[in-house]
């Protein structure tokens, strides 16, 4: 034939017969425990189509006792010998903590930049056609404004997406309000984004909502908000959920962010029948990702406070921009005449993300499980 | 079931293997069919009708042509034959390519403006274009007289059904295993020996393969891929079949020892073919085989037509096995162009003649430029792939793949690359004639040490991730 094994010393064997026995035994109370969650009836029907089995491997994995010190283990080993997170994270210096979707830059960029701006053009269309401006506001990356925490150097052309995004959205007479020079200004003096979650803080909030308002006073109103911080607390990071390491290893890096807790509240607020009844007018909309439905940013409070007026709101966290807007779209405050004005909250991280695939042999693999 | 899943290492491994052992002889193919057909159904119980019913049909086909053979009736045993074939086919031709079918047919007919066919979806069922081939070669060993059929269903279901190989082979021929299904020995030798392979498969997939498949994810997921990324992902999409493939073959062999079975081998370092004929000689063997025998050979032996010709169809057709689409056909017509070629320029090498690195390396660079069809299973995707390997859209970096996957993921390919050319030079030096002593060949001491070592990781690796699907089940 050709060198493969042909003998084999005999504790292969027994060693092997002795790990089948232990985890049988292991495995025999998980069966009954399974069984126990099951009704007969219901237990019936789900065997046929197979859920029945599906059902009992997630039940058995998820509670499999080498499961997450295997976890812990082989995240410890990454740490260890290259300094990496899970997928999904980029470590940092000085604790710092980026997603990767930020280092994405896809090879068809100008495809990507296209079709984005064709999909915004088609919004802009939908509102105009509602009698409704639309001003996008993009908000930088955190790995542009920070690249100086960055332990790997993004891509240069990543640092002109934000250039190149705003020019044709403006090529396309979509209104854009850049703030990414305001942002690089002012990182010194305030934390803009939260070491260790992707967003920004509660000041990067209110410095895009003051950067708002300073390009387009013609938005400002009249009633007078105001915001002051009531607390503050302590956050560990959305980021942090990738570093699945044993913590002991880097005790001092990564620890929680100190995050202030702003509340924006109406001066001299009146009970009066309008207020009361909700007759007063709210001529602008507010459509967002996680950056405006998170209460912690306060970003809609700071919004009112610089924009001097009332606003309403649709955001969808975990979505991305577009499925936030596509709500606001088939809604029925799109038919509502009293909004003139929608802005649009747009992460520019989304420009670097693709639709994934449906074809390959892992899809097609997949299928049977 | 997935012999790579925490289910079956520690709840039905232990059980069969514990059944199997405490009954007689005489009832081991009894547990072998009742094992199999758990395993089986694990996927989805309904499609066990389909399974059993083939099984009956060849079964009963098997012993009617038996009869006419013996009775020297060779056209009736003809007709009968036949008829057994388009049995399976029609079978194979229903669930797997009736889709296809319709999809091509709606194709042609909507522009002529017919009224198109709608068809709902047919669920694909695991390993049947497996064991439609061994069902296949039964039926016909018994009409050359190469196998006597079996007098007892249960031991030809167990033939059919047998779990290591149920799902993506090594292909069995019954002829080569009638006499095991009847008699085996059990050996605490070579159920170590089996243990021992099992183990060996095992790393191969789980600690390689699976490594590998977020860089493999990484090309497929390109909308435009570059020069550098997209051979990169081909070369690495490659080794990752490889390490997929040849480690699930390994533990079906491992298994199959376990219970007493020796399997055909079904790898022999593809990676050092020197021409796409070699390549065939080395990679998924029981397949190659099959497809000599059972299409290649009749078409020659019949004269229906030339050693070319057969080839030609031959390839296409193992193309088409592989997938009901056209980017399969033309993975076939690929290979199948090539080795005509190979022969028309007298390049076909052999698996014990001289090796020459260059041919090697343009062999290997050869197949992973059939790998866009591979393993997209579209035309459209592997076009765009192709486009990049070209260099249509630049050159490229590979700064996705570092993005996406991580060091280990390099230091797994590094290993993996190290893996190919120590084997593969081992290979080399056994057929210059060097044929005894590698201490890979048995497993003690050293070795011993580090497949336990690689097989503790490989568990918890598994722990970890939980879901580990083999590439070729959707064949």
């Amino acid at each position: 034939m050709f060198p493969v094994m042909n003998s084999a010393h005999k504790f292969n064997g027994i060693a092997f017969i002795l790990m089948l026995a232990a985890l049988l035994l292991y495995s025999l109370p998980k069966v009954v425990g399974f069984a126990k969650t099951q009704s007969p009836a219901e237990a019936a029907e789900l065997f046929m189509s197979g859920q029945l089995l599906r059902q009992f491997e997630d039940y058995y994995d998820k509670g499999f006792f080498l499961r997450d010190p295997s976890i812990e283990l082989w995240a410890s080993a990454q740490y260890l010998l290259f300094r990496e997170g899970s997928s999904g994270v980029m470590l940092g210096r000085e604790g710092w903590l980026f997603t990767n979707e930020e280092y994405r830059l896809p090879n068809a960029y100008q495809q990507a930049l296209d079709s984005n701006v064709a999909k915004i053009a088609a919004v802009e269309k939908t509102l105009k056609a509602h009698n409704k401006r639309l001003i996008v506001l993009p908000l930088p990356m955190k790995l542009d404004v920070y690249a100086e925490y960055a332990s790997r150097t993004p891509n240069s052309r990543s640092q002109q997406l934000y250039g190149d995004f705003i020019a044709q959205l403006r090529s396309s007479r979509i209104e854009a309000t850049p703030l990414r020079d305001a942002f690089l200004a002012q990182k010194d003096q305030q934390p803009l984004f939260l070491k260790t979650d992707t967003h920004w803080t509660p000041f990067g909030a209110r410095l895009a909502a003051q950067e708002l308002a300073r390009q387009h006073p013609e938005l400002i109103g009249s009633a007078t908000y105001s915001s002051r911080q009531v607390a503050e607390k302590s956050l560990d990071g959305d980021l942090v959920n990738y570093l699945q390491f044993n913590r002991e290893l880097a005790p001092e890096r990564f620890t929680p962010s100190p995050l202030a807790v702003f509340e924006t509240l109406k001066d001299n607020q009146e009970v009066s029948d309008a207020a009361l009844f909700g007759d007063s007018e709210q001529p602008i909309m507010l459509v967002g990702s996680s950056y405006t439905k998170i209460d912690d940013w306060n970003f809609q409070g700071f919004l009112k406070e610089s924009l001097q007026t009332d606003l309403q709101t649709t955001a969808v966290e975990a979505r991305g921009p577009y499925y936030a807007m596509e709500q606001f779209l088939q809604g029925k405050q799109l038919q509502d005449p009293s909004i003139t004005t929608v802005i649009w909250e747009f992460p520019l991280r989304t420009l670097l993300s693709e639709e994934p695939t449906t074809t390959g042999w892992q899809v097609a693999a997949n299928q049977f499980f | 079931m997935v012999f790579t899943s925490n289910i079956f290492l520690c709840l039905f491994l232990p059980v069969f293997l514990l059944v199997y052992y405490l009954v007689k002889d005489s009832w081991r193919s009894h547990v072998i069919v009742l094992g199999s057909y758990i395993f089986y159904a694990w996927w989805r119980p309904d499609f066990l009708l389909l399974f059993v019913g083939i099984s009956y049909w060849n079964y009963w086909f098997g012993m009617l042509i038996k009869r006419r053979v013996d009775g020297e009736d060779k056209r009736a045993a003809f007709r009968l034959l036949c008829l057994g074939v388009a049995g399976n086919l029609a079978a194979l031709g229903y669930f797997k390519y009736a889709n296809f079918g319709f999809e091509v047919l709606n194709d042609v007919l909507q522009p002529l403006g017919v009224n198109t066919f709608t068809l709902e979806h047919i669920i694909l069922p695991l390993g049947i274009s497996f064991y439609v081939f061994q069902a296949i070669s039964y039926i016909v060993d018994i009409y050359r007289k190469d196998a006597e059929p079996t007098t007892r269903f249960v031991d030809f279901a167990a033939f059919i059904a047998l779990f290591p190989q149920l799902i993506a082979g090594p292909i069995l021929r019954y002829s080569l295993i009638d006499k095991q299904l009847k008699q085996r020995t059990h050996s605490l030798e070579l159920f170590s020996l089996g243990a021992a392979r099992f183990m060996l498969g095992f790393v191969k997939k789980v600690l390689i393969a699976d490594s590998l498949a977020p860089m493999g994810t990484v090309i497929l997921g390109e909308s435009q891929p570059q020069m550098v990324d997209a051979w990169f992902g081909m070369f690495i999409s490659l080794l990752q079949l490889y390490f997929d493939f040849s480690g699930y073959s390994d533990m079906a062999i491992g298994l199959g020892m376990m219970m007493g079975f020796r399997f055909a081998e079904n790898f022999n370092q593809p990676l050092l073919c020197q021409s796409m004929t070699e390549f065939w000689r080395r990679w998924h063997l029981t397949l190659a085989d099959f497809l000599r025998d059972y299409i290649y050979m009749p078409l020659i032996r019949s004269r229906t037509m030339k050693a070319e010709g057969a080839l030609f169809c031959t390839m296409l057709l193992s193309g088409f096995w592989h997938g009901a689409s056209f980017a399969y056909i033309l993975f076939g017509l690929y290979f199948a162009v090539l080795m005509l070629i190979e022969r028309r320029m007298g390049w076909v090498t052999k698996v014990n003649g001289p090796y020459r690195l260059h041919r090697n390396l343009i062999a290997v660079v050869l197949v992973m430029g059939v790998m866009p069809f591979f393993i997209t299973g579209d035309i459209d995707h592997a076009v765009n792939i192709l486009t990049g390997m070209f260099g249509l859209r630049g050159l490229g970096s590979l700064d996705a793949y570092f993005i996406e996957t991580s060091s280990m993921t390099v230091a797994f390919t590094g290993l993996a690359i190290l893996w190919i050319i120590l084997a593969g030079r081992i290979n080399l030096r056994y057929y210059a004639g060097h044929k005894q002593g590698y201490w890979m060949q048995h497993v003690g001491g050293l070795g011993t040490l580090l497949l336990w070592a690689g097989f503790g990781l490989s568990l918890s690796r598994l722990a970890a991730n939980s879901f580990s699907p083999f590439l070729y089940f959707q064949f």
